[in-house]
């Protein structure tokens, strides 16, 4: 009897502990996310490759988190410009307009526009639904004490299949460790400062370094760096018609 | 000595990532504070929305070779030339209005026309095979008026490109295939969560019609999509009086990180013979950073074609004995050397005819695309796929050499 007990026990612990981790996740995932309204901004994205220069992008990003919807349309460079991708639900088509106008499908897990972020990094954050914790730890970050989370995805078609926050006591995520399944580091994305913007939290500046990708100069190997920043937030709502392949067939440049 | 040789490839593989400059921690230690945003400028939903006028050219020029036999045996060898002159402006007048021409000149000005190699019913793809130097003249290959009524409605009136449905080697859901050689008219909206396209074509040669009462020639087609959690859906419709009547209906969805998806096509009325097409497939990436194998696999089960062709319009309902396979691979393991090897296998299981076409494609050179394709296609005399050969000089076994180069320019109000 006392063994059922305990087991009970070890079962609703484990049970309440899975809780408190979803808890944690869900809390980081609020400060980002815009699930009561619209979201719009303006990215400004600059992409070092060592030896190959630096390539500076600017992007509009329409988001309704509520009904997994994302648009981005390219402004700059003027080669690029009128491309755009356009998500809804789990179906994200890139709409090219070189050498002919068309719409292909392709993958959140995508390098966006070759860059060193990938698309799903401007959807909404789902840490709560996409992984699972399988260990804390503490840090210090700098000047920041944080809370490090070692998450592995809880399904195959996460972009990153193992991942690691370094959280503040706020549940910003200030950096963040991406890793292959079989343990290999990806890139690394760090996220110091943020701009409190109705209730919710935007990074000032998000820089991704690849860890994979760069060149050796100098007997020195350096890596692809990706920066980008986000301005001109705004929650105001916008229209439907923006989430249509239409909207980026006129807007085709 | 082995050992001295696996220490210094250790070292070579090691030392770079030893000297990685891939840290962060330097912006952690003297962060800027977080701050309110600055709310005084909002994204523009319209950044295109100003007077513009926008020319452009663009110069394709493709050189192959075909080299290959006949079922009898015999060696055929074709070199293929083709040189289009594209050229065409983009005006805007306000953030409603915009006008659209996209003109070109080819060369050769004859064609042979020949089954797309990769979806049947889509319309015939062109082998260029003459060489006169003789011009064409100017061909449209879009122009059209594009208006926004607010922000409510997208309109775009005029000769356009615009494909449906889900399938990327079988596509019998994509129920606008005449809007390519046709004039149309076409507005996007959205009621809530459903995205709706509605569409009316004008095409006198794709819908058969030849008795001057030109509005016969008229075909409606309507689209609704919807997605919910994981799942998205669709439904369209088709109807045309020559023609007949079509209704079509998609599910997707994506599990373990396989996109699935299913198709169904109804067709009824003056040229059809009540068939239904359904056609399922999967589409899955192999590889986390690279992706080492990217495949697309397909079956169609068609009431739709007829024993020997994939006719575009039935006459004869095989019911489910009509199944065929498709298969598309490709991969990006040699992308450092800018190399896209990929295989392609359709298989019909009425006739046991097929394709397989193995290709490489090579884009290392700037502007300069060079490709690869060794391409056999089997089946008894008859069979579908002979019938259907895509290759106008009906080589069974060929290897293609092809060359392409291209280049694109525009200016944007003197602005290059």
């Amino acid at each position: 009897m006392k063994r059922i007990l305990v087991l009970c026990g070890l079962l609703l612990a484990s049970g309440a502990y899975a809780d408190a981790n979803t808890d944690i996740l869900a809390k980081i995932d609020a400060q980002v996310s815009f699930m009561d309204s619209d979201f719009s901004t303006e990215i400004e994205m600059k992409e070092t490759k060592p030896g190959e220069g630096v390539t500076e992008r600017t992007i509009a990003l329409f988001r309704r988190d509520s009904e997994e919807k994302y648009v981005m349309l390219l402004l700059k460079p003027e080669s690029d410009k009128g491309k755009g991708y356009l998500k809804i639900g789990n179906n994200l088509w890139l709409y090219e307009t070189v050498p002919t106008r068309r719409f292909t499908v392709t993958s959140a897990k995508d390098r966006f526009q070759n860059s060193n972020a990938r698309n799903s990094d401007f959807t909404r954050s789902t840490f709560a639904e996409d992984y699972k914790i399988v260990a804390t730890a503490h840090e210090k970050l700098g000047s920041f004490d944080t809370t490090v989370l070692s998450l592995e995805a809880i399904r195959d078609d996460i972009t990153f299949a193992k991942t690691k926050l370094w959280v503040t006591a706020d549940n910003l995520v200030r950096k963040k460790e991406d890793y292959s399944l079989s343990g290999q580091l990806l890139r690394t994305t760090a996220m110091p400062s943020y701009q409190e913007f109705k209730g919710r939290y935007i990074p000032k500046k998000v820089t991704i370094v690849d860890a994979l990708l760069g060149k050796t100069l100098n007997g020195v190997f350096k890596n692809e760096v990706t920066e980008y920043s986000m301005g001109k937030l705004s929650t105001d709502p916008l229209p439907s018609i923006i989430f249509t392949q239409s909207y980026l067939e006129k807007n085709s440049q | 000595m082995i050992r001295t040789l696996l220490l210094g490839l250790a070292c070579l593989v090691l030392i770079p990532g030893l000297w990685a400059d891939d840290s962060t921690d330097s912006l952690f230690t003297n962060p800027e504070p977080d701050s309110k945003a600055d709310t005084t400028q909002k994204v523009s939903i319209d950044p295109f929305n100003g007077r513009s006028v926008t020319f452009f050219e663009s110069l394709d020029v493709d050189g192959y070779y075909i080299s290959g036999y006949r079922a009898d045996n015999t060696e055929i060898n074709t070199p293929v030339d083709a040189l289009n002159f594209g050229f065409g402006s983009d005006v805007r007048l306000d953030r409603t209005t915009r006008a659209y021409a996209s003109l070109y000149i080819s060369y050769p000005t004859q064609n042979t026309s020949s089954t797309n190699l990769y979806n049947p019913y889509q319309p015939s793809i062109n082998l260029n095979e003459v060489t006169s130097l003789n011009f064409s003249s100017i061909l449209v290959k879009e122009l059209f008026l594009d208006y926004s009524l607010g922000n409510a409605a997208i309109f775009r009136l005029g000769r356009q490109t615009a494909t449906w449905g889900q399938g990327k080697i079988f596509n019998p859901g994509n129920l606008l295939d005449g809007i390519q050689n046709g004039v149309a008219a076409k507005v996007s909206t959205a009621v809530g969560p459903v995205n709706v396209t509605l569409v009316a074509i004008k095409n006198d040669s794709e819908y058969n019609i030849s008795t001057g009462e030109s509005f016969l020639s008229l075909a409606n087609a309507m689209l609704a999509e919807y997605s919910a959690g994981v799942f998205s859906i669709g439904f369209s419709g088709f109807y045309n009086i020559g023609v007949g009547s079509k209704a079509d209906g998609y599910i997707k969805t994506s599990l373990w990180g396989t996109d699935l998806f299913t198709e169904v096509l109804a067709e009824w009325g003056t040229a059809m013979n009540e068939t239904t097409t359904g056609v399922a497939g999967f589409y899955h990436e192999f590889g986390e950073d690279t992706k080492w194998l990217k495949l697309e696999t397909e079956w169609l089960v068609s009431g739709r074609g007829t024993t020997g062709t994939f006719a575009s319009v039935a006459n004869q309902n095989l019911g489910f004995s009509d199944q065929t396979l498709g298969i598309a691979a490709s991969s990006e393991a040699l992308s450092d050397i800018s190399l896209k090897p990929s295989l392609a296998i359709l298989h019909s299981f009425v006739d046991n005819s097929g394709q397989v076409i193995l290709a490489f494609d090579s884009t290392a050179l700037p502007h300069i695309d060079l490709s690869m394709a060794l391409t056999r296609v089997y089946g008894a005399s008859g069979s579908r796929y002979i019938v259907n050969n895509p290759d106008s000089q009906d080589r069974v076994w060929s290897v293609t050499v092809k060359a392409s180069f291209n280049f694109d320019i525009k200016s944007t109000d003197g602005k290059s």
